[in-house]
């Protein structure tokens, strides 16, 4: 078992209090700058030391509040890949690879060296200065390096890594990895996400289930979910599992909400990608009448903001065919809508 | 009149052997004091710290009064423990400040790859630090050449009774200290731009 549950106190403003497992394959961190990504990953590395808590790593104790047990960093075997320079630049790629295999015999270690700058596309650079290499270079660099040592727990605090280097790192290692990022193109290659606000775990579970229901309002924000809007409870009905909310500008049938009494004020967020443009003159219902804004061409789709502050994501092909169009209606399916 | 060279020669021997002395210790106490956190740092910064109040002459007669009566009182060793003890301040605070402006992360990275603190001030933080430490050793180098040399030359002057100085000595102890501030600002300026 994996499993990290670490209070640990940063300045007078500052806490990090977090009790998580960490499965086989890739568990993604997602978290805004200063929610405490880099404070975790250090202080599971043994950079740092929490003040309660347990750290535990296929069952071996790395830290234990209790019986006092902290183990230095360099006995942790965590690989550990950070957001800044970290080369050393008085060693070439491969004197820098061999620092890290300095446990095995000399053949052993050219084996293995040449082995990962193979794999990573570094033989070429092999005798190159730090200095004297490319950002994404020196990020399979930093990457290779860590994974030479054989770490059990891969620390990866990088943003920049990428889906396709993350696959290749997973192919060339069984350990764990645990990957700070706030890219969530990044969180939806991992096998888990935990979303990270302010040193707590907003929520956790599948990458595509966190990001499609958010849990709570605050991760629906940490998300970037467009669509977030107050509403009033008008009606609800636990029987067709529906209720009826009354927004500014527009009523819609959202579904049914437990813990709540007609009249109460709730938020309601609905992801850009789960909304739908209806077409035709023909009324949907949950429907609603709107005037386009702006469209943003983004990479794999194109973002429409429109009235009301209503944002739908749509295909480059779908916004072609109705780019000439005068009148815009937005159907919200009750189940893409997420009431908190 | 032919210079004797014996001052200048015995100078550098001193300021080297001081310089040497001085660096292992200053350089193991500078990384304690700029990575370890423990009660009394502070006082041992002070005490570390201390020699660079004491006017070298008061150095000197504590050295000799120590080594009074072993076989190495009033000869060159005393000159060059009295010399190690006044640059030891010099050592630590250079070699300290270098030890925290470098970048952390170069240390942290090694730890996570299995390497002990031993291997990490040896392989790391040592090579990464080179510049602002060899400046603070050439600094202390010129400081105990001067401070030795002015003590021969004057001890030289009350035994034979021979004054001025020779002006050829002088000059060339001034040169090789010059040299050796003019090494260290470079040093030091090449250390800021790395780190």
């Amino acid at each position: 078992m994996t499993h990290v549950r670490i209070v640990r106190r940063v300045g007078p403003r500052f806490s990090l209090d977090v009790d998580f497992d960490i499965g086989p394959g890739t568990t993604a961190i997602y978290g805004c700058y200063g929610a405490g990504k880099t404070v975790l990953l250090e202080t599971i590395a043994g950079f740092a030391q929490p003040d309660s808590g347990r750290i535990l790593l296929n069952d071996a104790i790395l830290f234990d509040a209790e019986s006092h047990v902290q183990l230095p960093p360099h006995l942790r075997h965590c690989g550990f890949v950070s957001q800044a320079p970290s080369l050393f630049p008085h060693m070439t790629v491969r004197q820098n690879l061999a620092f890290a295999a300095h446990r095995w015999p000399r053949l052993e270690r050219h084996r293995r060296v040449a082995e990962v700058l193979d794999k990573f596309n570094l033989t070429a650079a092999a005798s190159t200065w730090p200095r004297g290499l490319d950002t994404p270079a020196k990020l399979r660099c930093s990457v290779a390096r860590a994974l030479v040592a054989e770490p059990r727990l891969l620390l990866l605090d990088e943003s920049d890594i990428g889906v396709s280097l993350l696959r290749q790192i997973r192919e060339a290692t069984k350990a764990p990895i645990l990957l700070a990022t706030a890219d969530l193109d990044l969180c939806c290659a991992a096998d888990q996400l935990l979303l990270l606000d302010a040193g707590r775990i907003l929520q956790r579970g599948a990458p595509r289930d966190v990001l499609d229901r958010p849990a709570s309002l605050e991760a629906a924000r940490l998300l970037g979910v467009p669509n977030l809007f107050q509403a009033t409870i008008a009606a609800l009905d636990p029987v067709r599992n529906s209720s009826r909310l009354e927004f500014d500008h527009f009523t819609l049938t959202g579904p049914y909400v437990p813990g709540h009494l007609k009249g109460d004020r709730v938020w309601v967020a609905a992801a850009a990608e789960s909304l739908r443009l209806q077409s035709g003159s023909a009324q949907s219902p949950n429907t609603v009448t709107v005037g386009l804004v702006r469209a943003t061409d983004r990479t794999h789709n194109v973002l429409l903001e429109f009235s009301a502050g209503i944002f739908v994501a749509v295909s480059h092909e779908e916004f072609a065919g109705r780019q000439e169009s005068e009148e815009w209606r937005v159907e919200f399916p009750p189940e893409a809508l997420r009431v908190f | 009149m032919p210079v004797d060279w014996s001052p200048l020669w015995l100078s550098l021997k001193v300021a080297f052997c001081a310089t040497a002395i001085s660096l292992v210790p200053g350089l193991w106490l500078a990384w304690v004091l700029a990575r370890r956190s423990f009660p009394g740092r502070e006082i041992i910064q002070a005490v570390a710290t201390f020699p660079y109040a004491l006017p070298p002459l008061i150095a000197g007669t504590y050295c000799i009064m120590t080594l009074a009566h072993s076989e190495y009182a009033f000869t060159w060793h005393v000159g060059m423990l009295a010399g190690a003890v006044s640059v030891f301040p010099l050592m630590v605070r250079g070699s300290r400040r270098a030890f925290q402006t470098r970048n952390l992360n170069y240390e942290n990275a090694a730890r996570s790859l299995g390497a002990s603190e031993w291997r990490v001030f040896w392989f790391i933080a040592l090579p990464c630090a080179h510049q602002p430490i060899l400046s603070a050793a050439s600094i202390a180098f010129a400081r105990v050449l001067t401070e030795f040399a002015a003590v021969v030359l004057i001890a030289f002057a009350l035994t034979t009774g021979i004054a001025p100085f020779p002006v050829a000595l002088v000059s060339v102890i001034v040169i090789i200290a010059l040299a050796a501030v003019y090494i260290s600002n470079r040093l030091e300026h090449e250390g800021h731009q790395h780190s």
